[in-house]
Order: structure tokens, then sequence, then C-alpha cells
């Protein structure tokens, strides 16, 4: 086999390049903004209110995060356990699908964004957008083919795009007839008590947790984040009322994109990462079940690519990387906080953007880029129609990549954001759902403007009827 | 014409302007249906007070029929899936950690449903958690007992109670009021069967043919007997008639009328309870159970509910 340097995925040394760096970064936080929040997944569905002819608030805290019982429900296949899951207490009229959209009223806006103009550089100004638009569009279906066989196929679609596959997968339930043995097979959600395909926020800029996708500037890590769907296997286990839970889950190295593509080269993939998560719960008296739980992720990244005729056909150079955390969901009646923590690491030449077979193209100082990062956030449930919500989040590079980049732009890539908002439930029924959203967030990144290095700062409002039916 | 234009331009231009300056008014909206938001949680389901009854029935009884009610398997007024009327599985339990330990005054008696999903009437219910049911009964007189029912859901992680709205101690009562009612019936039936039987023994034993006399002593003590019967069965035939006459007085005392102008059919019996319907002037109800202020009626429709006892009035 024949490679050569044409191949590289990058080859952009750091030190002529931060500007590039920078702009790659905004993009990519944008789009990584715009696809995380377009596409929401409906994990709340009033299919299976419908179907059981159960309230929404038997398995919501408030629609969509779940309360222990929907928990169990999730974690035991989609099954309450009794004799309602036979297929004979099953109202003929119903129709296993849920849709989730959400229309809107939003206002964007984000200081030092380099404005052409002519004869110049350019300047840096504040651009400000707003107006009515949609978010994209949800179908899901999710339920049991037989008994201790589940499913979930989640066609999702931003506007003006193509559907594409949120996740599709069949799990086995209650293995043995142990419910510490269940295997799912597909594209599916890292297991995680903190799901945000769940939670409350849905901006542009809070619509999203900065921790489960991060990527420092110039890194050519094809994986996406913890927050991404994936690709492979699950054996995920728990006790009977979903207190202790643990998964362990052998993933293709596609970040989620079928066709074996491997950092964004279909038909190229031959690696699997490894995720690791267990959590327990407790009662604390007087307050309810408290739960901490860790995770692991440990993945592999080509660096460059095996062609033929110029097109990419095997991944090579596979380098390391990881995310390790930690986080605690703690109760006070109506009142509860998510205090998360992720530590970060991504190997040299993922981090500078470098084949591993040229480690001569290395900058100097080149070292692999690693960050902690958490959030805290906090929900309040005046009423289960009425939910408010606030979170502080950021992300701090404790190493840059390289000895110019930790020279001059130390603070690139650091995230520090927030996020309030509230959401009133007027209809919660087991027919359908309608959460009026309205939300601020606010995000500033670090040295990421292109022309003076300075910080940007992005804010998003929201207004919006959030529904599914 | 082109000052119309430039004047018409500055216009649009004053209401572009205007506009940019309304996005802040994003905060308005917000704001109003924030407050939406809160005024119609506040009008959310109100926990009801304990359910507290005066019932004109001896003590022994309504522990006999609030017992009775407690060890059945059953909560009524409340359910998981819709479709269903009552909560089946429940549990006497001698205790329970969803209400304290009871210091009052009275016997208590406990029923509880574990792992129950959501159920109906709890106020915000939510989660799996277990129902209870909690009856004190209380002596208040010779020949009236006062009984509270409370009833309770709580989640089983701990978060939440929810209380009741009212409406599963309502049919809780309405049951314990059946039982009062059967425990009367079988009452009357076994003093009249009590009562008579000895009669019926003793005519039977008159209707056989009467051995020679041998003894005069013995012939007397017969005699004597006879006479006892005979006057036993003349006061059981008195209190029969007493009985049939009481019988008849209660029977035209359990249809009533609706004497107010307009009157509400309420859910639970008290003011602020959901109204179930509206009933008119003249309308005659079916009384199924009385307290000191408010009577359970069944409506000439069907409909079940509470009316104050002010807008009512015996049937002539």
């Amino acid at each position: 086999m024949q490679f050569s340097g044409d191949q590289l995925l990058s080859r952009r040394t750091p030190g002529c390049a931060l500007s590039a760096i920078r702009s790659f970064f905004a993009v990519t936080l944008f789009l990584a903004s715009f696809v995380v929040t377009s596409s929401q997944p409906g994990h709340a569905i009033p299919a299976f209110a419908r179907k059981y002819g159960l309230p929404c608030s038997a398995c919501h805290i408030g629609w969509p995060i779940l309360n222990t019982f929907g928990q169990q429900f999730r974690d035991n296949g989609y099954q309450i356990g009794n004799d309602r899951d036979s297929p004979i207490y099953q109202n003929p009229a119903y129709w296993p699908m849920t849709f989730r959209i959400t229309p809107n009223w939003h206002l964007e806006s984000k200081t030092k964004v380099l404005v052409d103009q002519t004869g110049t550089l350019g300047v840096e100004k504040t651009i400000t957008t707003d107006g009515f638009d949609l978010s994209g569009l949800d179908l899901w279906t999710a339920g049991t083919l037989y008994k201790n066989i589940s499913f979930s196929v989640l066609p999702s679609m931003a506007e003006g795009q193509s559907f594409h596959l949120e996740n599709a997968w069949v799990r086995f339930d209650n293995l043995l007839s142990s419910p510490w043995l269940n295997l799912k097979f597909g594209k599916f959600e890292l297991d995680s008590l903190l799901s945000e395909k769940r939670f409350l926020t849905l901006s542009n800029v809070g619509g999203f947790w900065y921790n489960y996708h991060f990527l420092p500037p110039g890194d050519s890590n094809g994986f996406g984040g913890v927050g991404n769907n994936q690709l492979g296997i699950e054996l995920l286990g728990h006790s009977r009322n979903s207190y202790a839970r643990y998964s362990i889950s052998l993933l293709s190295s596609v970040n989620g994109t079928p066709g074996l593509t491997s950092a964004g080269q279909g038909g190229t993939s031959r690696t699997y990462d490894l995720y690791l998560h267990a959590n327990e719960g407790f009662q604390v008296k007087g307050l309810g079940v408290q739960r901490v739980g860790v995770f692991g992720y440990f993945g592999q990244s080509p660096t460059y690519f095996l062609t033929s005729q110029g097109t990419p056909i095997e991944a090579q150079g596979d380098k390391s990387f990881s995310r390790v955390g930690a986080y605690g969901w703690w109760f006070i009646k109506d009142f509860d906080v998510e205090t998360f923590y992720l530590h970060g690491q991504d190997n040299v030449f993922l981090g500078n953007s470098v084949a591993a077979n040229q480690p001569n193209l290395l900058p100097a100082g080149a070292v692999g880029p690693n960050w902690n990062g958490g959030f805290v956030e906090a929900h309040y449930a005046y009423s289960p129609q009425l939910i408010f919500t606030g979170r502080y989040e950021l992300v701090h590079m404790s190493r840059q990549a390289n000895a110019a980049v930790q020279g001059a732009t130390p603070n690139l890539g650091n995230v520090d954001s927030f996020t309030i908002g509230y959401r009133w439930y007027p209809i919660m029924f087991s027919r359908a759902g309608l959460a009026f959203h309205n939300e601020y967030a606010q995000a500033k990144t670090g040295n990421t403007s292109i022309l003076t290095n300075s910080d940007q700062t992005a804010r998003s409002v929201m207004l919006g009827f959030d529904f599914d039916y | 014409m082109k000052q119309v234009f430039s004047s018409t331009q500055a216009s649009m231009r004053r209401l572009h302007e205007r506009i940019v300056r309304t996005k802040q008014l994003w905060v308005a909206p917000a704001l109003f249906l924030l407050l939406c938001g809160m005024g119609h949680a506040r009008t959310r389901e109100k926990a009801a007070p304990s359910f507290t009854i005066e019932v004109d029935q001896p003590y022994s009884r309504v522990v006999a029929a609030v017992e009775d009610v407690a060890r059945s398997s059953v909560i009524k007024g409340t359910f998981e899936y819709t479709g269903d009327d009552q909560l089946k599985g429940a549990q006497f339990e001698p205790s329970s950690r969803l209400f304290p330990v009871w210091t009052g005054a009275g016997k208590v008696f406990l029923k509880v449903r574990n792992r129950t999903l959501a159920p109906k009437h709890f106020i915000q219910s939510n989660d799996v958690g277990a129902v209870a049911v909690r009856y004190v009964v209380q002596e208040n007189g010779a020949n009236s007992t006062r009984l509270v029912i409370d009833a309770v859901f709580v989640e089983n992680a701990g978060h939440h109670g929810h209380p009741s709205d009212g409406y599963v101690e309502t049919c809780e009562f309405a049951e314990i009021g059946k039982r009062l009612k059967e425990f009367d019936q079988q009452r009357t039936l076994r003093a009249s069967g009590h009562e008579f039987a000895p009669s019926r023994e003793s005519s039977s034993q008159l209707d056989k043919p009467v051995e020679p006399v041998i003894d005069s002593s013995a012939t007397a003590d017969i005699r004597r007997a006879i006479a006892d019967q005979e006057s036993q069965l003349a006061a059981d035939t008195a209190n029969l008639r007493q009985l049939e006459a009481q019988a008849r007085k209660i029977r035209a005392s359990e249809f009533v009328r609706i004497n107010a102008e307009r009157a509400e059919l309420k859910a639970s019996p008290y003011s602020h309870a959901r109204v179930v319907a509206a009933l008119k002037q003249g309308q005659e109800a079916t009384v199924l159970v009385k307290s000191a202020y408010w009577f359970r009626v069944r409506s000439e429709d069907g409909q079940e509910g509470w009316v104050s006892h002010s807008a009512l009035e015996a049937q002539p």
C-alpha cells in the first residue's frame, strides 16, 4: 500500500494559522450548536402515555427529564413489568409515534465578528440577527417488538436538510431473566443519567452542554463528543429500581456516522472505541434519591488515510483520546442540581492536526492538549407545569497543543457560559404536550476573534412553543 | 413627488428604528407568559383538609365497618391507568412510614398500596410510589362516632409526598357508609330471625302431640314456659311493628328535594370542592350518607356528590 502526504487530513502548522484555527473553531462551535439544537430528539413521547393510559408525570419530572420510574421504564426496555405490557391492553387506536417541533422567535448576537470591508482586512463588529424560525423536526417511534425486545427509531430533520437517523436500535432486554444483562445494537445515545437529549434548554448558545462536544481549536479528532449518538453495541445492567446501573459500549470510531465514516471519510473506519459508565443512587432521608456517576470514553481517531486514486479507503495512524468524568444529581424536594466534571485529552498528533507518519511536522513544544470542564445546572419545579432552569458551564484548556498557541493565546478555546430560562406547560396530557419556552444564554469563548485574538461573546434569546403529539 | 417619497422613506426608517428598539421588548411577552404560567400553576388543585365526619352510629359498629374497608384490597377514588376506577392490590398495614405515628385519641387503621404509578386525585401526582389511606375512628358520645380519613401518595424516590384532593377519602367513606348500611340490614335481619326463632321453635313444640301428664309439677312448668313464650311473642310483635314504623320513617327521610334556587353537587363535602353538577330547585335526590352539614346524594340522573343540608328539604 502506498500513501503520501497529499492524503493527510490537515497539514497546517499552528504557528502560521492561528487565525484559521480560530475561525475553524468558531465555525465548528456554531455548527455544533446548530446541529445539536436543531436535532433535539423528542425523547418524551406521548406515544407511551397513550399506550398505557398514564399521565406524562408517571415518567417525567417535567417533560423531557425522566423521573425514577421513567428511568426504570427506559432501562426495562419500555416495559412497565406488569400485564399492561401485553398487546391486549393496547388501544387499537394507539399509534406508537410522536413528533416534536418548536416554532420560535430568537435573537442571536455575537461580538467581535470579522466583517469584510473593502481595502482592509476587515473590522470586528457585534452582529445581531433575529426573527421567527422553526427548530428541526423529530419523528420518533419506540416500543417493544416482542416481550423483552425493544426498539427505537428516530428520524430527525433540520429545515432545508434531509432526514438523518438520530438513533435506530434494537435491544434484547432482561437476558437470562436478569435486569443486569441488556444488549443494545445500533445507533444510540451514550448511557448517562445527565442526558443532553432530555434537558430543558434549546437556544443556539445554550441548547447543548459545551463539555459534551468540546474539541480544542485546531484539533483534527473526528470524535464529536460524548453528547453525540454513537454506533455500536451496548451491554447495560441495572438494579430493579435502576438506582445502580452500569454500561459498557463498544463503538465504531465513526462519531455515529453510518457508512464506516471515520473522521468524515466514508468506508474507511476499522477501529473501535470503548465507553464505560456506572452510576449509583442512594436515599437521603427527607431529600430523596441522590445520584452519582462516573464515565470514561477511550477512543481512537485517524490522522491520515490510505487512498486509491485519490479516494480515502482506509483510516491510518489512529491516535488515542479520552474523556473521563464524574457527575452528581442532587435533589432537595422540588429543587435539583446537576454537577458535572470532565477531563479531556487528545493525542499530540490529533491536537496539532499532524499525520502520525509525519512526526517532523509537529510544531515546537507540541504536546497532547488537555482540558477540564464542568457545569452546575439547577432546576426548580414550581409545579410539574412550570419549571425554571439555570446553568453555569465552563471548559478551560489546561494545556494547549503547542508552545506557539500556549504563548500567544493561552485561553484559546476556553468557554464560559450561562443559561437561564423557564418552561411553562399549559398542556401536558397523555395525548400531547405543549410548552412555552423562554431562554437566555450567553457564552464567552477565549481568544477566538480573528483580528484581535480577543474573547468573543455570543448571546441567544429564545421564545417558542415546544410541542409534541 | 420626490418630497413625498423622501418623507415616506423617513417614516419607514423611523418605523424600522422603532422595530429595532422593540426587539428589546422580547422581555415583555416572556414576562407576561411567565406570569400566566405562574398563575396557571397557582390554580393547581389544592390539597383537601382531612376528611372528618360525625357518624350517628355507635363506636363499635363504625370501628367494625372501617376495619372491614381497611382490610379490603381496593382503594376507591383513585386509579393508575385511564379506564380504571379504583386501585387494586392494597394491603391492610398496622403502621406505615407514609403517615406519622398517630398519638391522638381513637383507633387507627391503615391501608397501603405499594408500587403505584402516578395515581389520580393526588396533587401533582408523579413517579412511582405508595398510596396510603389512614382511618381514625374516635368515640364521640353514646351513639355518635367521629371518623377522620386521610389519603396520601408518596414517591418511592422520596422527593415528594402528594396529598389527596379529597376524592379518595370521600369514596372510601362512601364504602364505609355502605358497610354501615349492610350492618344495619344484617342486624335487623338477625334481630328478627333471632327473636322469632324461639317463638317458632316454641310453636313447633306446641304443635307436637302432648305427652300424657304424669307429673303435675312438670305440667305447671310447661304452662309457665308457654305463658313466657306467649308474652315474648307479644313483645316481639310490638317490636316488629316499631321497627316497621322506623323503617317507613327512614325510607321517607332518604328522599330529599332541593329547596334552594340553585344548589351545587360537589365532589367532596367542602365549600371549595369541585362542582360535579348544578341542581335545580325542586329536583329530587336520594340520600346516601348524612353528616352534620353535608348530605351525600344521588341525583335523578345518577350523579353522586355532596350537597349542603341547607339546600335540601325532606320530601313530603
